[in-house]
C-alpha cells in the first residue's frame, strides 16, 4: 500500500488549452529491497474521467484528457498493493511510482466489496474462492453443504440411511480431493466419509476450490485437486455473532461465536455449535428414517498472536456426534434383540490440536520460516443392520517451510521438510445372511518427507515447478512431482496449465463407508496397493465487458489417469462386492465451462455446464463409474437491493442420468433398466437485512423431486437383498427453513 | 357574474398551487461531497445509513468521492443525514467530520491516509 513517489517532476508549466492535461510516468517495483524494475501490465487510469493505460515493458504509462478536478488518479497491478494520487492542479506531470509486492507490505488492505466467488487472478492455478457472502446465498449449515450454490464440487446423498453427505469433483469421488484447512491437510481415514459436516458455515470466513494438483508443500494427496477452507481469524471475527436455523424436517441448529484483539499483540476467537433432529421423518412411508435423528457438538478455540519477528496461531477443536437412522423406533442405546429394527447408528468423536508459527528476520526481509504442527484423535462407532465398524485413529503431522527469493521476486522458493505418523484401528464385524466375517485393517503409518517448490514470475507468466520425495513405512519412497504454468495473453485473459502425480494410502472400510448400507457382502483382496494418480489439465479465463459491467467466461478441461487404484467393483457379480487393485484402465475427462454477468446493477447470473466421462475396467469391461452423471447444468441469480436490505437468490442444478449398480429385488430377479432419470434440483432464499440482524427464509429442492421408494427390499431389512445405496437423487423433498443472523461488530 | 369568475379563477389557482405544493415529491435524491477514501470508508458509511430510518439507499461514489443518498424528506432530513456522515467520521458538504469519531477511523480512513 506504501507508495514512494521518488520524484516528481513537472514537466509543462505553462497552462494548456482548456483543461486538457497530460498524464503520465512509469511504474516501477522492488525486486530485491533497493533495486527496481519496471513494472509490465500495471493499470493507470483516472477514475473520474475514465481513461487509462496499461504500462508497457518499460514500465511506461501515458494519458491525455480533460480533466474535472479533482480525479483521482489509481495504480493497480496484479500481485501488487494498488495505489491512488489526488490531481488537483490542471498540469501536465509525470509520475515515478513504486508499487509494492504484496508480500512485501506490512499493512493489510480491505478492498471494496468483492464478489462472492471468484477465480484468483493471480493464483498461477486454478483457484476458485467463495466467501462467507456466498456461503450466506444457501444457509449452509455445514461445508457440505456449502457447495450446493457451486457448480465445480458437487454434493449428493451417500446412501439411504445414514443421511451423510459425498461430495465429487470432475466426477471422482471426494476422497480423491485433498482437503486442508488454513493450509493444513486434514479428514484423513476416519472423518473422510463425513467430515465435512463437522464444520459449520458460520464458522467459515473463505474456500479456495483448486482444480488439478496442488501444491507440493503441503502434501501428497492432491488427485482431482484440493479444497481449502479458512475459518474466521481473531482479527476479523465480529464480537459476538449468533445464528440459529430451523427447518421443517426437524432440524434446529445454533451457532455462537465472538472475539476479537486482546491488545496489540494477542487475538482470540471462540465457535460454539449445537444441532440436533428430533423428528422421524418419512415421506416415502416406508418405515426408514429418511434423515437420521440425533445430536451434534462442535467447539474451537483459536488464539493468535503477531509480534515484529514472529506470528504465532493455534487452536484445539472437538466434535462429538451422534446420529440414529434406520427404522423408525430404532434406538441404539436400547436392547437390540427386543426391537428387531434395522438401526444405523454413527458415534463420532473427533479431537484436533493445531499450531502454525511463522518467523520473519530482519536482515532479509523476503523470507520467512514457517512451522506448522498438526494431531488429531479420532473415534468411531458404526452399526449398520448386522453390520458393525468400531474404529481408532491417531495422526500427527509436522511441516517446516523455509521461504525466500533467489536473487529477486521473480525467483522464490519454498522449501522444507514433513513427517507424518497415523495409528489406524479398525474392525468390521459383518454377520450378514450370505457372509460373516470379522476384518480388521490396522497400521502404521510414518512418512518423512522433503519438498522444495521453485516459483518464477515473470511480466506475463508464472511457472512454478515442484516435487517432493516422501519415505513411506510401508510402501518406500514415492516421488511426487507437479508443475503450474499460468499465461497472460492480455489483462483479461489468462491460460493455465498443470500437471502432477498424486499418491494415497487408500482405507477401504472408511472409503467406502457408504457400502455398509447393503447387505451385499464385501470381497475384498488381500493386497491392496496405495493408489496413484496423474491428473493434466489446463483452463482459459477471459474477463470481458457486458451491459457496461464487467463479466467473465472460464473454460477447463482435466483428464486425471489412475496407474493404481482401489476399485470397487460391482459388476463382476451382483451376489458381492468386489474391492480390489485396478487391473485395465481408470480415467476422468471433465470439461466445465462458467460463465458470469451482471446484466442489471446488483443483478447476477452464473451459468455453468460440466461433462463428465469418468470411466474404470469393472467385471473385465471399461464401463462408466457408477453414481456419476454426464451432463450437469447449473444456473444462479442473485439479486440486492441497493441499499442492501434485500437479497435474492436461486438456484437451478439439473443432473444428468447416472449408471446405477444391478441389483437383486425380493422377487429374485434382477434390476434390468441400471440408469437415473435426469433430474433438477431448485432452491432459493430470501435474505431482510436490519441493522444488526437479518433473517432469512429459504426452500431446498422445491420442485420436490425425491425417490419414492429407493431402498431395494426395504421390508426385510435383515435379507440378503436390502440396499439402500441405490441413491441418486434426495430422499427428502420440498424442505423450508428459516432462521438469523445477529451480531455485534467492533466498530 | 365578474367577481364570480374572479373568485372561481382565484379558488383554482389556490387549489392548483396546493395540489402543486403537495405534489412536490418526498423522497429527494441528494449529492453529498465527503472525504471517504477507500472500500472500508463506503463499508462504514453505507454500512450505517442504509440502516437508518427514512434513507431509501445510500451509495458512496469512490472515485469523486460523493455519496448519493435517496431519502424520504418528511421522515429524515438532510441536516440530520449530514450530522450522521460527521458522526461516522466523514464530511458531509459544509458539515465537518466529528473529530474523535474521525480518530476513531483505521488509518486508511484517515484524511491523508492513502498519502505516503
Amino acid at each position: 500500500m506504501k507508495i514512494i513517489i521518488n520524484s516528481l517532476a513537472i514537466l509543462f508549466s505553462f497552462s494548456l488549452l482548456g483543461q486538457q492535461i497530460k498524464i503520465h510516468g512509469t511504474l516501477n517495483t522492488y525486486i530485491d529491497g533497493e533495486i527496481t524494475s519496471p513494472l509490465f501490465g500495471g493499470e493507470a487510469f483516472l477514475k473520474y474521467a475514465g481513461v487509462g493505460d496499461i504500462s508497457d515493458e518499460k514500465g511506461h504509462f501515458s494519458m491525455t484528457t480533460d480533466l474535472n478536478l479533482p480525479d483521482t488518479l489509481i495504480l493497480r497491478a496484479a500481485g501488487y498493493y494498488s495505489d491512488t494520487i489526488v490531481i488537483t492542479e490542471a498540469k501536465d506531470q509525470e509520475y515515478k511510482i513504486v508499487l509494492f509486492p504484496e508480500f512485501v507490505a506490512e499493512e493489510v488492505v480491505i478492498t471494496a466489496r468483492r464478489a462472492n466467488s471468484n477465480v484468483l487472478r493471480l493464483d498461477p492455478r486454478n483457484v476458485e474462492q467463495l466467501t462467507q457472502g456466498e456461503l450466506r446465498k444457501a444457509a449452509c449449515c455445514s461445508l457440505s453443504e456449502s457447495f450446493e450454490t457451486n457448480a465445480t464440487v458437487d454434493v449428493s446423498l451417500s446412501d439411504g440411511v445414514s443421511g451423510s453427505k459425498r461430495i465429487q469433483m470432475m466426477g471422482l469421488e471426494g476422497r480423491y480431493i485433498q482437503l486442508q484447512f488454513e493450509n493444513i491437510p486434514f479428514m484423513h481415514n476416519l472423518d473422510q466419509p463425513f467430515g465435512l459436516s463437522s464444520i459449520p458455515g458460520s464458522w467459515i470466513e473463505s474456500i479456495q476450490i483448486t482444480k488439478g494438483a496442488g501444491t507440493v508443500v503441503n502434501g501428497y494427496e492432491s488427485m482431482a485437486g484440493l479444497i481449502n477452507v479458512e475459518y474466521m481469524k481473531p482479527k476479523t471475527i465480529d464480537k459476538l455473532f449468533v445464528n440459529g436455523y430451523t427447518s421443517i424436517q426437524g432440524r434446529g441448529e445454533l451457532n455462537v461465536q465472538g472475539g476479537g484483539s486482546l491488545n496489540d499483540k494477542w487475538g482470540t476467537a471462540w465457535f460454539v455449535h449445537g444441532s440436533t433432529v428430533r423428528m422421524d421423518n418419512d415421506r416415502g412411508k416406508d418405515g426408514f428414517r429418511d434423515m437420521p435423528i440425533g445430536e451434534t457438538f462442535i467447539g474451537l478455540s483459536r488464539w493468535s498472536y503477531s509480534g515484529e519477528k514472529m506470528e504465532a496461531n493455534f487452536g484445539v477443536k472437538a466434535n462429538f456426534s451422534d446420529q440414529q437412522g434406520g427404522q423408525v423406533g430404532y434406538n441404539r442405546y436400547a436392547h437390540q434383540q427386543n426391537q428387531g429394527l434395522y438401526g444405523v447408528g454413527i458415534r463420532n468423536l473427533n479431537v484436533e490440536l493445531f499450531s502454525k508459527t511463522g518467523f520473519f528476520f530482519e536482515k532479509n526481509p523476503f523470507s520467512s520460516l514457517g512451522v506448522i504442527a498438526y494431531a488429531k484423535y479420532n473415534d468411531l462407532s458404526a452399526v449398520f443392520g448386522n453390520r458393525a465398524l468400531e474404529a481408532n485413529e491417531k495422526r500427527g503431522y509436522v511441516n517446516a517451510l523455509y521461504e525466500t527469493i533467489l536473487g529477486t521476486t521473480s525467483h522464490s522458493l519454498k522449501s522444507g521438510v514433513s513427517f507424518v505418523f497415523d495409528e489406524l484401528k479398525q474392525v468390521m464385524d459383518d454377520r450378514l445372511p450370505t457372509d460373516t466375517s470379522m476384518r480388521t485393517l490396522n497400521r502404521q503409518e510414518l512418512v518423512p518427507g522433503v519438498f522444495s517448490e521453485y516459483t518464477y514470475t515473470g511480466v506475463r507468466s508464472v511457472v512454478v515447478l515442484g516435487a517432493r520425495g516422501d519415505y513411506h513405512n510401508l510402501y518406500g519412497w514415492q516421488f511426487t512431482p507437479r508443475a503450474n504454468y499460468k499465461f497472460n495473453f492480455t489483462e483479461d485473459l489468462a491460460m493455465r496449465l498443470t500437471t502432477g502425480r498424486g499418491f494415497r494410502v487408500s482405507n477401504y472400510m472408511m472409503d467406502n463407508f457408504s457400502m455398509m448400507s447393503t447387505n451385499t457382502p464385501w470381497l475384498v483382496d488381500g493386497d491392496i496397493e496405495p493408489e496413484i494418480s496423474w491428473n493434466f489439465g489446463g483452463s482459459l479465463m477471459w474477463d470481458f465487458n457486458l451491459f457496461g459491467k464487467r463479466a467473465t467466461w472460464t473454460a477447463d478441461f482435466y483428464h486425471t489417469l489412475f496407474t493404481s487404484q482401489l476399485i470397487v467393483d460391482r459388476d463382476e457379480s451382483s451376489d458381492y462386492i468386489r474391492m480390489r487393485n485396478l487391473v485395465g484402465k481408470s480415467y476422468s475427462n471433465a470439461f466445465q465451462t462458467d460463465v458470469k454477468i451482471e446484466p442489471i446493477s446488483r443483478f447476477e447470473i452464473k451459468l455453468a455446464y460440466k461433462f463428465l466421462d469418468v470411466k474404470s475396467t469393472t467385471g473385465g469391461v471399461l464401463e462408466t463409474v457408477l453414481m456419476v452423471p454426464k451432463h450437469r447444468g447449473f444456473i444462479n441469480l442473485g439479486y440486492e437491493t441497493r441499499n442492501q436490505r434485500w437479497a435474492y437468490d436461486l438456484t437451478l442444478s439439473v443432473f444428468g442420468s447416472q449408471r446405477l449398480a444391478q441389483v437383486r429385488y425380493a422377487d429374485g430377479t434382477f434390476s434390468q433398466d441400471n440408469k437415473s432419470e435426469a433430474y433438477p434440483i431448485l432452491s432459493g432464499q430470501i435474505t431482510h437485512r436490519f441493522k444488526r440482524v437479518e433473517v432469512y427464509l429459504g426452500g431446498e429442492n422445491i420442485l420436490d423431486y425425491r425417490l419414492d421408494n429407493p431402498i431395494v427390499d426395504v421390508e426385510n431389512p435383515f435379507g440378503e437383498n436390502f440396499d439402500a445405496t441405490r441413491i441418486w437423487a434426495p430422499m427428502f423433498g420440498v424442505n423450508v427453513y428459516a432462521g438469523f443472523r445477529w451480531s455485534i461488530n467492533h466498530k | 357574474m365578474r367577481t364570480s369568475i374572479i373568485l372561481m379563477v382565484t379558488f383554482f389557482t389556490l387549489v392548483t398551487g396546493a395540489v402543486m405544493a403537495q405534489k412536490e415529491p418526498t423522497r429527494q435524491t441528494v449529492f453529498l461531497q465527503t472525504n471517504a477514501q477507500c472500500g472500508e470508508c463506503k463499508e462504514r458509511l453505507e454500512g450505517v445509513l442504509n440502516f437508518t430510518k427514512g434513507i431509501v439507499y445510500a451509495d458512496l461514489h469512490l472515485e469523486d468521492k460523493k455519496l448519493e443518498v435517496r431519502y424520504h424528506s418528511k421522515r429524515i432530513s438532510l441536516e440530520e443525514i449530514k450530522k450522521l456522515i460527521s458522526e461516522i467520521g466523514y464530511d458531509a458538504d459544509e458539515v465537518k467530520a466529528v473529530k474523535t469519531a474521525q480518530d476513531k477511523l483505521p488509518t486508511c480512513c484517515q484524511p491523508g491516509g492513502h498519502d505516503h
